[in-house]
């Protein structure tokens, strides 16, 4: 890995280069210094998810690619500081891809649209799919509610110090 | 006027532009409606963007293959927004160690329950084949839903609308729900949220603090990646 500052020691060897890229660097925290972050970060995603699209090719997996890139890039950033608690994510990594994530909605906007091509099996099926969808998800919410709440006592349970449960005591959105 | 409108149109109605840029306008108008209501989660900026260029394609008489040939520079986008989830989860990593087995095994419960139950009650109630297929991965943040439905022959677009319309759901209903089983705990609140309802629901247990927020991102990711693993398992023993 070669960090920043190696790069910029190597390059006062080259004193035109550097002048270039003084030149370019004039300002630290331009706009321009975010764009190329911004088209790096663009850059690693679209790597990772091409390695998660050539390993699942490869070994014929039923996994989508970018699930596989996924875990790739998670793993990557995990272990790039491995000896941190919580890995350090590069600044123009970490707001490109909070921007793709909150406006996620808007991506699925075109292959949602194509519904309007299956009119004729939602209107139907309507009824099976309704029940389904609120049945489904309720029971899932629930499911999942409970078993993190039977094992997140079961852990905290041993310890018999006071008469008000500690994770219930806990105030949502402390200790992140 | 009419005729001059549509010497305007014709030649624009089979080009990208015009149609990234409804799209796009149209999940603006989706985003102001939803903030016009408060945030509500009712008001989904996404189902209101898809009913509205929905209907402008409809009403042009325009084909959707046609429309999809323009707007899918903005979909081919779902591949890195999918990768992206991987920042939440590196982030929170720390959050996974601590909570390894509870996380995990409610994990494991919440996704099998959302597949077999969502398949199930289709099945029950008589709905087609495609249908259960294309409900089985309702739970999962979208992009990875449509990519797992694409694989198991269910049918992309509807399992889109599923999971938005799931997310709504779960928006609506968890935090009471879980209330009344008693559960006040975030990371419980979080979790299932994520695991159930994805992105819809995970914005809006997201008011609940950093904790609840941050257990709903790691459902996103993890609930993505072990569902995409088990759906073609179940599938592949049932048939």
């Amino acid at each position: 890995m070669v960090c920043g500052s190696t790069k910029q020691q190597s390059l006062s060897k080259y004193p035109v280069v550097a002048a270039g890229i003084g030149l370019v660097r004039s300002h630290p925290e331009t706009s321009k210094t975010w764009s190329l972050k911004m088209i790096v970060a663009l850059f690693l995603l679209l790597v990772a998810e091409l390695a998660g699209e050539l390993i699942r090719e490869f070994f014929d997996l039923a996994i989508p690619g970018p699930v596989i890139g996924m875990f790739l890039l998670a793993a990557v950033l995990v272990a790039r500081n491995c000896r941190q608690e919580t890995p350090s994510i590069p600044s123009g990594l970490g707001r490109t891809t909070d921007a793709l994530i909150g406006h996620m909605g808007l991506l699925f906007v075109p292959a949602g649209v194509g519904v309007i091509t299956e009119a004729g099996l939602l209107e139907k099926e309507w009824l099976p799919i309704l029940l389904s969808l609120v049945g489904s998800t309720i029971l899932s919410l629930a499911v999942t509610g409970l078993v993190m709440h039977w094992t997140i006592r079961s852990v905290v349970a041993p310890d018999p110090s006071g008469a008000t449960d500690p994770v219930l005591a806990q105030p949502e959105g402390k200790g992140s | 006027m009419s005729q001059s409108f549509e010497h305007l149109w014709r030649p624009l109605a089979t080009a990208p532009l015009v149609w990234l840029v409804v799209t796009l306008g149209a999940y603006f108008l989706g985003r102001a409606m939803q903030r016009a209501c408060k945030g509500s989660a009712l008001v989904s900026p996404v189902l209101i963007a898809i009913i509205l260029v929905a209907t402008v394609v409809l009403a042009t008489g325009t084909d959707y293959r046609t429309y999809f040939a323009g707007a899918q520079f903005i979909n081919f986008l779902l591949g890195p927004a999918t990768i992206a989830l991987a920042i939440p989860l590196a982030r929170n990593i720390r959050l996974v160690r601590e909570n390894l087995h509870s996380i995990g095994l409610a994990l494991l419960a919440g996704s099998v329950t959302s597949i077999v139950t969502g398949v199930g009650i289709v099945w029950l109630l008589g709905g087609s084949r495609t249908v259960a297929l294309s409900i089985a991965p309702k739970a999962v943040t979208t992009p990875i839903a449509m990519a797992v439905s694409e694989q198991i022959g269910g049918i992309p677009a509807l399992t889109a609308a599923f999971a938005i319309i799931g997310g709504i759901v779960a928006a609506m209903a968890g935090r009471q729900l879980l209330g009344q089983m008693r559960i006040h705990d975030g990371r419980a609140h979080g979790l299932a949220a994520g695991v159930a309802g994805s992105g819809v629901a995970a914005a809006q247990v997201s008011v609940q603090g950093n904790l609840a927020a941050a257990f709903a991102g790691l459902g996103i990711a993890l609930n993505g990646a072990l569902t995409a693993l088990i759906i073609p398992l179940i599938i592949h023993l049932w048939c």
